[in-house]
């Protein structure tokens, strides 16, 4: 019999119970037809400007995102109630996929929007 | 909310093996080699079973060979509470394998001459009945009396020939492609499944099926016919392959939205020749397997 896996089984039980909270400090504008949203998220200064840099160089306050629809039900749907698990689901029903169709591309995009500081994650 | 998708059991054949699982298990990992692989099927949480398969000499002698791998578990102490099995002409054992209740089995499948290996990966406690069901359904899959070979993964229920030779496999979020190939005359299968469609599809199916078929046809002929009793889109052309010195070659291709999962579903033959076992329409290599696809209970 050839050697099997003797490792623990990996699971992913932990990503999916965990919640995503929405950036409070983002502020976000919908478009008068409220399909699409473009999100402000706060810029953090860096270090190294101080003045008398800060006199030349003014970083923006905000960095805009206008988010295709696919991330714009993700913006709705995480709320800071809905575990991600949840969050998979919504969006294999809107696109009738497979629960793991879904994770896959919900957790590629969650994963980009919480590096761009558009949401926090808590386990 | 957490309404689990009523897809009771799915049949899935992988290199010539059966299996039927449950609805829920999904295929995360999946081996195109011929001689030795894997496939591992997941349901939400967790991996739940694995099939493996290996081309061996002849039958093994199971005694040994379960005794020695059981052997090597407890000495490595990765396993306890083992316990032999035989079920059915499979031979394994059931026990915790590093910390998770395993049970596997194994069995020689002549139609195949290989060695055909199943594990489970239970969640808490050995579920028997599932157990012995799955077990019950893993099998060979003889090709048909065309001799076409059959393929049900991901949606796709493909009927190639016998002769064609898997060349690759994507499975990615809503698209699912196999290509095929006879390396002997050249002849290239290509079949997708694409899903989200409203999402893109422009709902002109003639004029994605030609940008989908990419440019240096000649002679393209579109004609839209019924399938199943709804619409399909048959192409034909002919095409210059790449080599120089090769001679054109004849395209057969055939779309379709699927109304049972709305997925778009397309087939391709690129043929350099004409071989009576790779004559077959395109239509008839390629069905819809929507049972893949669950149903969102509202």
């Amino acid at each position: 019999m050839p050697a099997g896996p003797s490792r623990p089984v990996a699971t992913w039980r932990d990503m999916l119970t965990a919640v995503l909270h929405p950036n409070l400090k983002v502020i976000a504008e919908w478009n008068p037809d409220r399909t699409r949203v473009t999100l402000k998220v706060p810029t953090k200064k860096p270090d190294y400007l101080i003045p008398p840099l800060t006199l030349i160089i003014r970083p923006p306050a905000y960095r805009s995102f206008v988010l295709d629809p696919v991330a714009t039900d993700l913006w709705i749907w995480c709320d800071g109630k809905n575990r991600v698990e949840q969050v998979i689901e919504l969006f294999a029903r809107k696109h009738n996929l497979t629960f793991h169709e879904s994770r896959v591309s919900v957790t590629t995009y969650l994963k980009e929007l919480v590096k761009r500081g558009v949401f926090a994650v808590a386990i | 909310m957490g309404q689990v998708p009523s897809t009771p059991f799915v049949v899935w054949i992988w290199r010539g093996i059966t299996v039927r699982l449950p609805g829920t298990w999904e295929m995360l990992q999946f081996s195109t080699d011929y001689t030795r692989g894997r496939c591992a099927f997941a349901d939400r949480y967790q991996y739940r079973f694995e099939l493996s398969w290996s081309i061996v000499k002849g039958e093994p002698d199971y005694d040994r060979m379960v005794g020695d791998y059981m052997g090597k578990l407890e000495r490595e102490k990765a396993g306890s509470d083992l316990v032999r099995l035989r079920h059915a002409g499979w031979h394994g054992f059931t026990g915790t394998v590093s910390g998770t209740p395993t049970t596997r089995l194994g069995r020689y499948l002549p139609a195949l001459g290989c060695l055909v290996e199943g594990v489970f990966l239970w969640t808490d406690r050995r579920d028997e009945a599932l157990e012995h069901q799955v077990i019950a359904s893993m099998a060979a899959s003889p090709p048909d009396t065309r001799g076409h070979q059959r393929w049900r993964a991901a949606g796709l229920d493909l009927n190639v020939p016998g002769v064609a030779a898997l060349e690759g496999c994507t499975l990615q979020p809503a698209k699912a492609s196999f290509s095929f190939s006879n390396p002997k005359t050249g002849t290239a299968w290509h079949f997708e499944r694409l899903g989200m469609v409203p999402n893109w599809f422009t709902g002109d199916l003639p004029a994605w099926l030609t940008h989908h078929l990419g440019p240096g046809l000649r002679d393209l002929r579109l004609t839209t016919t019924t399938r199943n009793g709804h619409a399909a889109v048959l192409a034909e052309a002919s095409f210059k392959p790449r080599a120089l010195h090769l001679r054109r070659g004849h395209l057969a291709a055939n779309a379709w939205i699927e109304p049972a999962d709305g997925r778009l579903y397309a087939v391709t033959v690129r043929r350099r020749g004409q071989h009576p076992a790779e004559a077959a329409a395109p239509g008839d290599l390629l069905a819809a397997a929507p049972d893949f696809t669950p149903r969102w209970t509202p």
